[in-house]
């Protein structure tokens, strides 16, 4: 009981924020970004407490985390009142909404699909231990050094491994007086990859695409590997959820140059930077995309930049709060491993990087993992040829820097596992872990592009019109 | 899946006199009125020596929980039940059947020889056992061979998290299912489209694109769906402790143990933990899961015991508990079994 009234806790603290901040979209939608935003709330503001004012965490600290977002918004309401601007600035107004995706046929199994994977992650998710080495030691240890306040230096080791969200997320509940079960870390996983589900279908079908929304969701669910990780306690999946939920909104901007759509982007990235520790490495070529997206497709003025400035100020005192908590090692781990294997100290072991006994080297199993092993499904069969058939389209939809993304962040992928850490990709245990979150944003944006075009804002709002059709595909 | 629930056909009943006089296993064997029974301490390993067979069901009878591990091996070869793709079961208290598909373990062929794996505490009584022999001959081995492979279950392992195992089309020629929709995709996506340029002279590849991506997608999820279905812990339980009793796959008596321990343990007990070396995470499961308890991992001869993560240490003199699984060394001393599952595998506390 302590749990889901902490889980709503969450919720509704995340909707506080996006109030105060004026980034609400539609109910459907806010309700499952609530909860990612709320999450990252929780996570940014229990680690910078912790990590950069050293107050110690607790039920007090995080009522506090929880309240101040209310207290923002009631703050903002005020000086809304005072000015009278709209509720959502900087927006024109919404197309009109379309909720059934067409063609039916081909929509319904898709659905039935999609509701089927649903229900089978949470069944099989709460029903099954936790049974990994990996969260034993890591994942799902964090939150129990959070909720018992231990921060030794071995539980910041162990925090620093986890990241922010993944620690102080699950360890809501016990801070706050529940049991410790560790299937509340589990059920945390679940209601992440609910919300981006949700998020997705919600989303495509307040801006009048329920195609993009539901091909979505089809695609992620249609990646075993996401699916199953949706049930375990390992984070690769919640950082793909927040990745591929920021993607829905960068795909957003792309096409309509929304600034209520850049940041809530980047309140997702600044989501995904606190899960693990690549998640910041992940996050921040997405951010630098985003970034030159608000540059280049939005009207000229410093309050396209004024929006921005708040949550890159966040993103900034996380780093601060990582460089304080864990030292310069354990913050840029991944750099400095780059840094070693560039002057020649490679980090994994030569030998280990051989190629495997069938003689078959990291670039060859790398492009097995995105291609026949089958834990991403068919998502790279259809993603590549898309982008090749598809360029005019890319081009008229103004996606080319949210592709530009995904290029880097599948390079970041291809750099660990083929030079970076051979090793794991040799022995398959993390090549396809680490494809996980480009993986899922890909998903995303394909569906993005494989989906009739968005109606505009102003068009008639009779819903039944069949949409016009686009140049190039 | 099919196969688990439905009696094995085209098999043939061996009878227990016959499986006695062939059976060999890791411990004496006693034959009882209805059948042959095998205690069961830690680990109990049996061969059946019994070339052909592509498939098995045992009838049995168990007085504990169990886990059985079923692979093949040949005479010169140590066993390897382990090994990727491994194939476990729980065995609950009880009268059952279990049917074993011999053709998914690793590196089958049919001259090779079925080997089972007992691990937990109790006696494992089997009560009948009919067997299905490959046919001998190649054609229709090799496509009985290729079927079970492409529907072959995933099961839970230590590694599933890392990699689920790539779905296979036809084994025996070692084509992968992805590649063989990959292909299927990118004929109907582009000869599609290039049929519709033809036809109406117009350029619109998308449609196509995502008619083949989603139907050649759903054909992989239907294969993932009927092999991941085994894998599905259903329904799920409220209480941590049920939870770990009955669906802890990768060890059952482990998770009874650690159920028996967070039920029996006071909050604020620390904690020491004797399990076998090396085994797979049984000291971190049970740590784990009685967290937030101080727990730490029993060495013998260590004058200070250390945690998960190295975050907890205790000394000997600090313990109030130890929970001890077939450690294969004595109870540390001063310490005296409270509740238990069986012999070596108890909750105890001091004396």
């Amino acid at each position: 009981m302590i749990f889901l009234l902490s889980a709503l806790a969450v919720t509704a603290s995340g909707y506080a924020l996006l109030r105060a901040t004026r980034l609400t979209v539609r109910p459907a939608v806010d309700a499952p970004l609530s909860w990612l935003v709320g999450a990252a709330w929780l996570g940014w503001a229990s680690f910078v407490a912790r990590g950069l004012l050293g107050i110690p965490s607790g039920p007090v600290t995080a009522g506090a985390v929880l309240l101040l977002p209310f207290a923002g918004w009631a703050a903002s309401h005020r000086l809304r009142t005072r000015s009278a601007s709209p509720e959502t600035a900087g927006e024109g107004p919404p197309p009109p909404p379309r909720w059934i995706p067409r063609p039916a046929w081909l929509f319904v199994p898709m659905t039935a699909w999609t509701v089927l994977v649903a229900a089978a992650v949470v069944l099989h998710g709460l029903g099954t231990p936790i049974h990994t080495d990996d969260s034993y030691r890591v994942r799902a240890y964090a939150p129990v050094l959070a909720a018992t306040g231990d921060w030794s230096d071995p539980a910041r080791a162990v925090v620093a491994m986890a990241g922010p969200v993944p620690t102080y997320l699950p360890a809501l509940a016990w801070t706050l007086g529940a049991e410790v079960d560790p299937i509340h870390v589990s059920a945390t996983v679940i209601l992440t990859f609910l919300a981006l589900l949700a998020l997705l279908v919600c989303l495509g079908s307040a801006r009048g695409v329920p195609e993009a929304g539901w091909g979505g969701a089809f695609a992620l669910t249609s990646m075993p590997l996401f699916a199953y990780h949706a049930t375990s306690t390992y984070a690769d999946g919640w950082l793909a959820c927040y990745l591929a939920a920021a993607f829905a909104f960068l795909v957003a901007h792309g096409r309509g140059g929304s600034p209520g759509d850049a940041a809530r982007t980047l309140l997702l990235l600044l989501g995904a930077a606190m899960v693990k520790r690549e998640g910041e490495l992940v996050a921040l070529p997405v951010a630098a995309a985003l970034l030159a997206q608000v540059a280049w497709r939005e009207p000229a003025g410093k309050g396209k930049w004024l929006r921005l400035a708040p949550i890159l100020g966040a993103w900034a005192a996380l780093f601060l709060a990582r460089l304080v908590a864990f030292g310069s090692g354990n913050s840029v781990p991944f750099l400095l491993a780059a840094g070693q294997k560039m002057a020649g100290g490679a980090p994994a072991a030569a030998a280990a990087a051989a190629p495997s006994a069938g003689g078959l080297g990291p670039g060859v199993l790398f492009l097995q993992a995105l291609f026949t092993e089958g834990n991403l499904g068919l998502l790279w069969w259809v993603f590549v040829p898309s982008v090749l058939l598809l360029v005019p389209r890319i081009r008229g939809e103004r996606q080319g820097l949210s592709l530009a993304a995904l290029a880097v962040l599948l390079a970041q992928a291809a750099a660990s596992a083929i030079w970076l850490y051979p090793e794991f990709t040799l022995n398959h245990t993390t090549v396809h872990r680490s494809l996980l979150p480009v993986s899922a944003a890909a998903a995303v944006w394909l569906a993005a592009l494989l989906a009739p075009p968005a109606p505009p804002a102003a068009a008639a709002r009779g819903s039944g019109k069949r949409p016009p059709r686009r140049r190039g595909g | 899946m099919l196969l688990a629930a439905a009696p094995l056909e085209r098999a043939r009943e061996l009878p227990i006199p016959v499986l006695e006089s062939q059976l060999a296993s890791s411990v004496a064997s006693r034959r009882v009125a209805d059948g042959i029974a095998l205690p069961v301490q830690g680990e109990t390993g049996l061969v059946i020596p019994l070339p052909g067979v592509e498939a098995l069901e045992i009838q049995y009878r168990s007085t504990g929980t169990l886990q059985i591990t079923w692979t093949t091996t040949t005479v010169d070869h140590a066993p390897a039940p382990f090994e990727t793709p491994w194939h476990h079961e729980r065995v609950p208290p009880g009268r059952g059947r279990l049917v074993f598909d011999l053709r998914t373990t690793p590196h089958w062929r049919a001259d090779r020889l079925p080997y089972f794996l007992l691990e937990g505490s109790g006696e494992f009584t089997v009560t009948g056992v009919r067997v299905r022999l490959a046919t001998g001959d190649p054609a229709t081995d090799t496509r009985s061979f290729d079927e079970a492979i492409r529907w072959s279950p995933i099961r839970l392992d230590h590694a599933t998290v890392n990699r689920l195992g790539p779905p296979v089309w036809t084994a025996s020629r070692g084509v992968l299912l992805l590649l063989v929709l990959g292909i299927a995709f990118l004929v109907g996506a582009v000869g599609g489209a290039l049929a519709w340029l033809g036809f109406r002279k117009r350029w619109r590849p998308a449609p196509f694109l995502a008619v083949a991506g989603v139907a050649c997608a759903l054909a992989a999820d239907g294969v993932f769906l009927v092999r991941a279905w085994p894998m599905l812990a259903f329904p799920p339980r409220l209480a941590a402790e049920d939870r770990l009793a009955n669906d802890f796959a990768l060890g059952p008596e482990l998770g009874e143990l650690t159920a028996l321990a967070r039920r029996s343990l006071r909050p604020g007990d620390r904690v020491g933990v004797q399990a076998k070396e090396p085994d797979w995470f049984a000291w971190e499961t049970i740590c784990f899961h009685l967290a937030p308890r101080p727990c730490v991992k029993v060495v013998p001869g260590a004058t200070t015991y250390e945690g998960l993560s190295g975050v907890k240490h205790l000394t000997p003199g600090e313990l109030d508990a130890v929970v001890y699984l077939h450690a294969g060394v004595p109870l540390l001393p001063g310490f005296g079994p409270a509740e238990s599952l069986g012999p070596e595998a108890f909750v105890a506390r001091r004396r």
